[in-house]
């Protein structure tokens, strides 16, 4: 026995003995090197921080593009089962069936899905629920979450989106973006997630928009849990900038309605329009669609390039005020001065007009829009002059406004011009423009004679709204004198008083512009086609201090409406028509401080139709018929007869078959119901009854400050509220 | 009196009070972490003093009872401990096993109480006096078997092997001849060898040389060679029929290193930790694996590395001599009792606690496999805890209670 027991200690010692050797060893001369494999293991990694991209506003801040983050929601199986072996009261089914509730309580993805996801069994030990989470639904979950004590939800950022309020609005303008996900050699190992402009304004101020990635140290424990250290390194993640574009909203969304109005009756290829400010340069709206475009999706638009700086096209007749302002400032015509305008060979060219004038004064022969008058000026002007004045005003160059894809047009070299090049060009053939340049030529016809730098984006912004940069309008050079230019805006108010644009011709408002009907070269032909024209209007307003200089493009119209008069100059109308009439518009307050004329109202009652439309015309007086019978009578007016009223203002005349008036009294003294009507059809409603409407926000109307049905008195204001 | 001044083994007692001091500070700095200049403490250390508290309960109530009433209760106790074995099955699994019966407060393992019944039990029928050398195996076999049955069945390796080596000391101690103990061990060195055949032939004609010189019959010696020689050629077969996982498994174990993220991870971890501890530690509370929860289970089974890494080479050096100290001081005191069972009892607690004591140490080292055996004394856990004292406190209380000549 005494043995075996000093055995067992003999043995106990040579185990201890043991150990000691090996701790020795591993802590003293340490073969394995473990002091630096812990640094290595703390070493701590890098966790990128994604920026948001900027969003993009319009000139009133309303919102137009934005960015929304999407989050990715799993559940870790490991973590539920530790918990539930930490409180034995717990059960995996029912924490399973807690967070199916949980989830698809602000979400769309159905219980069954949810539970299907969970009960997989398979190697991983996480499941993916959702990648297409918001932060609002985030936040809902995650607070849910906490208050039941679930264990298990992991949330990773996920992707984020752009989204567009106004959906197909300027589409092609504000272009798209793609993430580097979305490409197929997209590895994750080497590359971050980032959005990036791919055309349009995204493209052209990708670095504004983009932000600067953000990292933050980390450091993990065995569990995969984020530590957090107090002394980790961190930097912020710089979200991308505002961008507060010159566009005005309301003005782009009537340009695009009548543009696609305009393509559609007029059967054109493509409907281009610019609207801008020609004292600063902006760009109020910008818009191009082609016939096939209509359809598409927003998606597809905005893949598209934008045509007002891409498109290039020849200016025909609207080229023709640049050399008449050369002969003005030289004094070579006085505008009485006659000119012969019939048929004219130069090099065995004839030069026709499409109605044949005999003599024609230097002011109709732009008003009438002579091509062998113009041709006969420039002849006395020179070819030097002229493209120098061409190249001055931004000819076959890109007007500076740095929106990506524009075009500079084709403009030869003065050495390369040929025989008549001087006679064309001067009528606006051989040389192609875009929409902008052409806008740009007429801001400086409209400002005095400063060619501007047209700009899109007013200013930039970061996250915090602080103004980081102002863009302010830019003078690139000036030209001619303001004489000359005062000549040539009466010049070009004639063409809209009597001349060729007397379609746009709107009674309280002065409008100079100019058409031009450009026959189009065929590919592969040396001569001009005979049935395809380009045929453009471009027109500013009011004369005095013009607000905007609006172009108007359409690419090969039915052949019925190629003259410029007869398809751009109406759509012309229309539009500067509805800007006026924006509520918030200030244009036709100025026209009314000078010009209110109180008349009296004549009596119309019991006249027909058209003695109606006499008298009212024959005094001036804008009126609304209400036909409730065509061969009916006038049962009522208002104003009543011998009221005097503000000329301005739109005349009602109702005409019925029988003269009932309690009938009347009830139709049109009651307020109709503009809830749930977009703003521009409440608009028309309210024209028809003669309520003045103030609107605040925009979309669909929710309430009226009026309630619908009760009685109303003439031009009495009603206040509406409007939502998207 | 309860203590007999000149008899009582103070040395003892205070060697168990510094290593269950060591224990607390140990536990106390486990359950820290620092973050930063922040501290967080978890309240392992507190529920560690209040079993401390308890467990000197036991110890005054063991050093009152009478040594026939414990010689009475020993079987009714090993029956009850088996019972919980089978009660515990009926629990539900924590990480796996059902090792724990719940009861809301606090877990309560049976595993470690049925060590201390069968330890008592198996001194009891050993110490019976004209017993036969085949009625010792017979009797003391099944004792063993079937609470070591019911563990692996919770499973639980670790444990179960503690009671091999209970019974495997009881015999070393008792009157059974050497070659006894090398026919019992023999299968399992046939298990290893079996996958060399040169190592097996050596082995073999070894056996039989030592049974040989053992002057026994040639019946037993056939018999033993014909028993191994059949464990040698059915092992490939069973190795062969299992599954690859199943064989990794197994490799696994014997080899932590083959699976460095699965078994092997948390020994790898501890080495790591011991052996960036250096000779003077990181200092309290400073160790950073043990911070970053590289190390797994650092309160109970891997709390010697947690000492490693904050205490350095000294710190593990001074326990390891605490616990031989301690252990000498129980050895020496074999000799000082003469009555049978009580040495029976306690050689079986000195060759149990020692085997905890290096097979958690050696894990710790990464040389053993993980086996789930936590360090006496200083692993975070109630029921082993206060297992453990009530060994230690009857030792003292036999030393207490000696009859001196």
């Amino acid at each position: 026995m005494k043995i075996r027991l000093s055995i067992f200690i003999i043995l106990n010692f040579i185990f201890i003995l043991l150990w000691v050797v090996y701790l020795f060893t591993i802590q003293i001369f340490d073969p394995f090197n473990f002091k630096d494999t812990i640094e290595i293991r703390q070493n701590p990694s890098k966790k990128i921080i994604v920026p948001e991209r900027g969003n993009i506003y319009d000139r009133n801040f309303e919102l137009l593009v934005s960015s929304i983050k999407y989050y990715q929601i799993d559940i870790d199986k490991n973590a539920i089962l530790k918990h539930c072996e930490r409180n034995p009261d717990k059960k995996v089914s029912e924490i399973y069936s807690s967070i199916v509730s949980v989830i698809s309580n602000y979400t769309d993805i159905s219980k069954k899905k949810i539970q299907q996801k969970l009960n997989k069994v398979n190697g991983y030990t996480s499941v993916l629920i959702s990648d297409n989470i918001t932060e609002s639904q985030l936040t809902k979950i995650r607070s849910d979450f906490k208050e039941k004590k679930i264990p298990g939800l992991v949330i990773n950022f996920k992707k984020y989106r752009r989204s567009y309020p106004k959906n197909k609005f300027a589409a092609s303008l504000l272009g798209m973006v793609r993430s580097n996900e979305e490409e197929n050699n997209y590895d994750t190992r080497n590359n971050f997630y980032r959005l990036y402009g791919v055309c349009g304004i995204e493209s052209t101020f990708e670095k504004e928009l983009s932000g600067k990635f953000g990292w933050q140290e980390t450091i993990y424990d065995a569990n995969n849990k984020r530590i957090p250290f107090l002394f980790l390194k961190e930097k912020e993640a710089q979200n991308g900038n505002s961008l507060i574009l010159t566009l005005d909203s309301n003005i782009q969304e009537i340009l695009e309605e009548n543009l696609e109005n305009g393509l559609e009756i007029f059967k054109a290829n493509k409907a281009i329009g610019i609207i801008m400010e020609p004292f600063s340069g902006e760009i109020i709206a910008m818009a191009g669609i082609g016939k096939e475009d209509i359809n598409k999706s927003a998606a597809i638009l905005r893949a598209m390039p934008d045509l007002a700086t891409s498109f290039m096209f020849e200016p025909g007749s609207t080229l023709k005020p640049v050399t008449a302002l050369l002969a003005l400032e030289r004094k070579i015509y006085s505008s009485k001065d006659k000119i012969d305008c019939r048929n004219y060979i130069v090099e065995d060219r004839t030069i026709k007009d499409s109605h044949e004038y005999n003599f024609l004064s230097f002011k109709d022969i732009i008003a009438y829009s002579s091509n062998v008058g113009i041709s006969k000026i420039v002849e006395e002007i020179g070819s030097e002059v002229l493209y120098e004045r061409l190249i001055a005003m931004g000819c076959g160059q890109k007007t500076g406004s740095n929106l990506a894809g524009e075009a500079s047009g084709i403009f030869r070299k003065l050495k390369e011009w040929q025989g008549y090049s001087l006679h064309s060009i001067s009528f606006g053939q051989e040389i192609s423009v875009t929409a902008l340049q052409l806008a740009n030529m007429y801001c400086t016809f409209a400002n005095n004679g400063n060619v501007m730098q047209p700009y899109l984006i007013k200013e930039i912004r970061d996250q915090k709204d602080n103004i980081i940069r102002k863009f302010e309008p830019k003078i690139l050079r000036t030209i001619s004198d303001k004489n000359s230019l005062d000549t040539l805006k009466v010049f070009l108010k004639n063409v809209v008083d009597y001349g060729t644009g007397i379609v746009t011709k709107i009674n309280y408002l002065e409008i100079a512009g100019k058409t031009g009907t450009a026959e189009k070269i065929i590919k592969g032909e040396t001569t001009y086609s005979k049935d395809k024209y380009t045929s453009v209007f471009v027109g500013f307003f009011p004369v005095d201090i013009p607000r905007y200089v609006i172009v108007i493009v359409f690419d090969e119209p039915d052949y019925d409406f190629h003259y410029a008069s007869s398809s751009t100059v109406p759509i012309f109308r229309n539009i500067v028509k509805k800007i006026i009439s924006r509520p918030e518009s200030d244009i036709i307050v100025d026209t009314k401080q000078g010009k209110t004329e109180y008349i009296q109202m004549p009596d119309i009652i019991g006249k027909t139709k058209q003695q109606v439309c006499e008298i009212l015309r024959k005094k001036n007086i804008l009126y609304n018929l209400i036909l409730k019978d065509q061969d009916g009578l006038v049962v009522n007016q208002y104003p009543q007869p011998k009221v005097t009223f503000d000329k301005n203002k739109k005349v009602i005349v109702i005409l019925d078959k029988e003269y009932d008036q309690t009938e009347v009294e009830v139709l049109d003294h009651v307020m109709p119901d503009l809830q749930g009507l977009t703003v521009r059809k409440a608009l028309f409603e309210a024209v028809k009854k003669n309520i003045k409407l103030i609107i605040s926000g925009n979309g669909i109307i929710v309430s009226q400050s009026i309630p619908p049905g009760e009685k109303i008195k003439f031009g009495e204001i009603c206040r509406i509220k409007a939502k998207l | 009196m309860l203590i007999h001044v000149h008899k009582f083994d103070w040395a003892l007692l205070i060697f168990l009070i510094c290593i269950l001091l060591c224990g607390v500070i140990a536990i106390y700095s486990a359950s820290t972490t620092k973050i930063g200049n922040e501290f967080q403490t978890e309240n392992y250390y507190l529920k560690q003093i209040l079993w401390i508290a308890i467990s000197i309960l036991i110890f005054l109530i063991v050093l009152k009872i009478p040594y026939p009433i414990i010689d009475f209760f020993t079987i009714p106790l090993y029956i009850f401990s088996i019972l919980l074995l089978i009660v515990v099955l009926f629990f539900p699994e924590i990480k796996g096993s059902h090792r724990w019966i719940t009861l809301g407060l606090f877990n309560i393992q049976p595993s470690e109480l049925a060590k201390i019944t069968t330890l008592l039990l198996l001194s009891k029928i050993l110490s019976k006096p004209h017993i036969r050398e085949g009625q010792i195996l017979i009797r003391s076999f099944p004792i063993v078997i079937l609470p070591v049955f019911l563990i692996l069945l919770e499973p639980d390796l670790g444990t179960s092997l503690v009671f091999w080596v209970i019974l495997f000391s009881l015999l070393a101690f008792s009157r059974l001849p050497v070659f006894y103990l090398i026919l019992i061990i023999s299968p399992l060195i046939s298990i290893i060898t079996s996958f060399n055949l040169f190592l097996f032939i050596i082995y073999m004609v070894l056996l039989c040389y030592l049974l040989y010189r053992m002057r026994l019959s040639l019946i037993i010696v056939g018999s033993a060679a014909i028993v191994n020689i059949f464990i040698f050629i059915i092992t490939p077969i069973l190795w062969n029929s299992l599954k690859i996982y199943q064989q990794n498994r197994i490799l696994s174990f014997i080899d932590p290193m083959r699976d460095p993220f699965g078994a092997g991870y948390q020994i790898i971890q501890a080495k790591i930790a011991i052996g960036s501890g250096g000779i003077l530690g990181k200092g309290f509370l400073l160790g950073t694996q043990k911070n970053l929860n590289f190390l797994p289970e650092h309160h109970t089974d891997f709390i010697f590395s947690v000492i490693g890494e904050e205490f350095g080479f000294l710190g593990c050096i001074f326990i390891l001599i605490m616990f031989f100290l301690f252990l000498y001081k129980i050895a020496r005191s074999i000799n000082k009792i003469k009555i049978k069972e009580m040495r029976y009892t306690i050689v079986g607690i000195l060759s149990y606690l020692s085997f905890q004591v290096f097979v958690n140490i050696g894990m710790n080292l990464g040389v053993v496999p993980t086996t789930g055996i936590p360090l006496p004394f200083i692993s975070y856990g109630g029921s082993n805890l206060l297992v453990n004292i009530f060994a230690v406190s009857l030792v003292l209380k036999y030393l207490n209670e000696r009859r001196t000549f």
